[in-house]
């Protein structure tokens, strides 16, 4: 029995376990320094508030951040189609959900040109920019690639990592726990966006095994990549957030480190060897 | 998905069990007894072919298998969205003969690897005024649907609904409604 294509790659579960080991280090170390500090300093009723606050915090604003989820897609005027609507979009959706063997998210178009796709929730958005650029196949890839990020859960995940690195940096804003904050702050924020790096490559993986056709991922990335318009995003800033849950990067000067997305490059080796893998017979 | 699975980000494939298939030849005496409905001697697989020369080379085996037989042979055809369906045709009164077809197809892409790139199988059903119907199989779920279409691109859901009623007790049918996508135009129909 031969296997074309391993459906995990172990590398890549390294890379995540050892990304979520160090977040995890990193909050109880921050956690753990703060209280010692407070208790050092004999402030007993505040090391406990701190505590408290860090854990409450941290959970009730992964929280917050899955109720703003609504208003963004309100931002962007993302409207959901039915099959009657959109026939051809819902029924490579419901091909691929079949495939995948996952229930079918909510469809829903975005009226604005930037080509991008987002997958929320139980929500999948579409750009009307990226229903004019791209062919069927090419659609179907992007598709098959938020299908991914849904079926990892991939905005979950990520909205509890980056939690309590947020409520260091905006709540640890009193005297001297201001450093100590911004500091958690930016590490966990580093650490949060290289998670997200190693997700999307699992997406595109989960996309381009579900569909069989890597190449046509590829074709589709290199022409969003390209064709994405210079102009500024205006009506995409309230993506920003949630930028590891596009397609392709939005638009603007970002150093590599802070990017939510691998460079088009890498994207673009993987996606090659997993199709030259698919070439190999027998 | 467990919970690792999500940690992790990565997709598990879904253990399939393609035995199901066979209950068929028996829902099929019970659909006609119930509802009047007999096959048409017609079914199909769909999948998503995969590129690269792999999967080119495997279904050309596939297609060489099942016209080794006598009968007439299998039919491909690329649908819209891009997906490959073979057609196999049967005597209407052999509708295990289809069956077997049906399962081989599904065996050999699952045993060389290519079982993600299942979607489903169908078999085609005549009502007593010429409704047409089809019992789907969902690979990935193990589970049959009951498509009617309609002229027009439209469904007859309460056909559906009373044919899920009638071959309930044979089949495993989908009880989530939502993943009984039509198959508009697909052969075997």
């Amino acid at each position: 029995m031969s296997r074309p294509l391993r459906l995990g790659d172990r590398m890549l579960a390294a890379r995540m376990i050892a990304i979520m080991t160090l977040l995890v280090v990193l909050y109880v170390t921050a956690l753990l320094a703060a209280v010692a500090f407070l208790i050092h300093g004999q402030h007993w009723g505040m090391a406990v508030l701190v505590a408290i606050l860090l854990v409450v915090g941290g959970v009730t604003m992964a929280g917050q951040q899955g109720g703003s989820r609504r208003r963004l897609l309100a931002e962007l005027r993302a409207t959901e189609v039915g099959p009657a609507e959109a026939p051809d979009l819902h029924g490579t959706l419901d091909r691929l959900c079949g495939l995948a063997g996952i229930a079918k998210p909510r469809l829903l178009i975005a009226d604005t040109d930037l080509p991008n796709a987002l997958a929320i929730g139980r929500e999948l958005c579409v750009t009307r920019g990226l229903l004019d650029r791209l062919t069927t196949a090419e659609l179907e890839a992007v598709l098959a690639h938020e299908l991914g990020h849904l079926a990892h859960r991939d905005g979950l995940v990520l909205e509890y990592a980056a939690a309590p690195g947020l409520v260091c940096g905006r709540y640890l804003r009193v005297g001297i726990y201001v450093l100590f904050g911004q500091a958690v702050y930016w590490l966990s924020t580093l650490l949060v966006r290289m998670l997200s790096r190693a997700r999307e490559l699992s997406a595109d993986r989960a996309g381009a095994m579900l569909t069989g056709r890597p190449s046509d991922l590829a074709a589709a990335l290199v022409k969003l990549s390209a064709g994405a318009p210079q102009i500024p995003a205006t009506d995409l800033r309230a993506v920003q957030p949630y930028q590891a849950l596009l397609c392709i990067e939005m638009p603007g000067p970002k150093p590599r480190r802070l990017s939510a997305h691998p460079p088009l490059e890498t994207r673009l080796r993987r996606l090659a060897t997993m199709s030259a893998l698919l070439g190999r017979r027998g | 998905m467990g919970f690792l699975d999500v940690i992790l980000g990565r997709s598990k494939p879904v253990k399939p069990d393609l035995d199901r298939l066979f209950a068929l030849s028996t829902a099929a005496v019970t659909l006609e007894a119930a509802a009047g409905f007999t096959p048409t001697g017609l079914g199909s697989v769909c999948f998503r072919a995969a590129e690269g020369g792999a999967f080119a080379q495997l279904e050309k085996d596939i297609r060489e298998l099942l016209d080794a037989d006598a009968g007439p042979k299998v039919e491909a055809s690329t649908d819209s969205y891009g997906y490959t369906w073979l057609l196999a045709r049967h005597d209407p009164n052999e509708l295990a003969g289809l069956v077997t077809d049906l399962h081989a197809v599904n065996a050999t892409l699952e045993a060389n690897g290519f079982g993600p790139s299942l979607l489903c199988s169908l078999v085609g059903f005549r009502g007593p005024q010429g409704q047409r119907l089809a019992l789907v199989y969902l690979y990935k779920r193990g589970t049959f649907y009951p498509f009617a279409p309609q002229p027009g691109e439209k469904r007859d859901n309460a056909l559906e609904l009373q044919i899920r009623a009638a071959v309930g007790a044979d089949l495993p049918v989908e009880a989530d409604l939502s993943r009984w996508f039509p198959v508009w135009g697909a052969p075997g129909l």
